[in-house]
């Protein structure tokens, strides 16, 4: 198979799911009929775009609605999962140690941007905890594997997570017990490695639990009154990310601004300028999002 | 005359496909050569797709049933005749302004050069 073939496989691929259920094998075919040329790559590479920033749901009126609230409630549970990441690396960046400049409006920021973070979670954890028992209890009555497993895995990825999480933190206890052994050739790379390590077990734990649940949702295919709850509660949740960017924006300014004073040194700010980007973009995939699974919850309930 | 890239455009991918399926169902594949034949303009597998997509969102045009999933046609429906109808009737009649004022304007550039 040539290189070309190759990627416009993996383009043909990387479309939605729900854009590859309905046109995948057409669009496939058509590939492969056409002897596409290096154009027709680039073609599907802007199409693939398309799709992820502007889907489109086919279907009956209420069938696309529905799609649209369950697309809307899966992005916000990724963007939220990506927004944790990155209140998480913040908070390492300038809160541990404190910065000296971490003081006044930063800290008044930062204080904020942690209590929104933590109320977010709470609601988010709580309406869906709610909401996975009305997707879970019926799919283990019906025996419905292929909905209860990726139901279950985020809770099994999470146990998974907090075992390695708990032996770094045996291991980053034993670094400071024997600080000048520890950061000494070569078990200074060997530290540097395990924290290396355990931030992408982190991140990839967050992008599988982000995912799984997204698959129990689609295959679960909960109707539209229900999926209204959890955009609603979407909706709620992209508040409070967009509460979380905008608190992030501030806090690292002030620290930028108290840079002469120590604020942030260039390791810190590269950090934490990073995750306040992410959570601005994740803020506004979020937003957008939002906004248009509460435009298609309005409307009757029923064709 | 040759064309450039900054030329306005009447090739809206959409109202190709729907220009295409006018003269009865096709697939994808089908769809791309007789655009190809009938305005020179070559649609790219991703905004082939991307318009039937829209095209088919809107109940303008629908899927034949059956067959091979890999090459399923599509037809226009009821409203998708009457849509077409539509903008074929308004670009008819921009295109007719636009001649009469060409024919006027002609012969005044011809003076002046």
């Amino acid at each position: 198979m040539k290189a070309r073939e190759r990627l416009q496989r993996v383009l043909v691929a990387s479309y939605p799911p729900s854009f590859r259920r309905r046109y995948g094998d057409e669009l496939a075919s058509l590939v492969e009929d056409n002897d596409s040329p290096w154009r027709d790559s680039v073609d599907l590479a802007l199409g693939v775009g398309r799709a992820w920033v502007a889907p489109v749901f086919g279907g009956a009126p209420l069938e696309q609605r529905r799609a649209r609230l369950q697309t809307t409630t899966t992005t916000v549970l990724g963007a939220w999962c990506a927004s944790l990441l990155a209140a998480g690396a913040f908070a390492k960046a300038v809160d541990d140690p404190p910065l000296s400049g971490l003081h006044g409006g930063a800290l008044t920021a930062y204080d904020i941007g942690t209590v929104v973070v933590e109320a977010t979670a709470a609601a988010v954890l709580l309406a869906g905890f709610a909401f996975w028992l009305t997707v879970i209890i019926p799919a283990l009555r019906a025996r419905r594997r292929d909905v209860a497993l990726p139901a279950l895995a985020p809770a099994l990825i999470v146990g998974v997570w907090l075992g390695i999480t708990g032996l770094v933190a045996l291991f980053a206890e034993h670094i400071v017990r024997h600080r000048s052994i520890a950061l000494s050739w070569p078990r200074g790379a060997l530290t540097l490695t395990v924290l290396l390590a355990w931030g992408a077990v982190t991140v990839v734990c967050a992008a599988g639990c982000a995912a799984s649940a997204a698959v129990a949702l689609r295959r679960a295919h909960v109707e539209f009154t229900r999926l209204r709850v959890s955009t609603f509660v979407a909706g709620l949740a992209t508040v409070g990310i967009a509460a979380q960017a905008a608190a992030s924006v501030v806090c690292l300014a002030a620290l930028l601004r108290a840079r002469d004073v120590g604020g942030v040194g260039p390791r810190d700010g590269v950090f934490s300028a990073g995750s306040v980007v992410v959570v601005v973009v994740v803020a506004a995939v979020a937003g957008v999002s939002a906004v248009r699974g509460l435009g298609a919850m309005r409307g009757p309930h029923t064709t | 005359m040759p064309r450039v890239a900054d030329d306005p455009k009447w090739t809206d991918p959409g109202l190709l496909v729907m220009g295409s399926l006018a003269d009865g169902p096709k697939h994808g594949y089908a769809m791309v050569q007789d655009v190809v034949e009938t305005t020179g303009v070559r649609l790219g597998p991703g905004t082939l797709y991307g318009a039937i997509a829209r095209l088919e969102a809107r109940g303008l045009i629908e899927a034949l049933d059956g067959g091979d999933t890999r090459r399923r046609p599509y037809k226009l429906t009821m409203r998708g005749v009457e849509v077409l109808e539509q903008q074929l009737a308004g670009m008819q009649r921009f295109a007719a302004l636009g001649r009469r004022r060409l024919t006027r304007l002609s012969p005044v550039l011809r003076g002046a050069s």
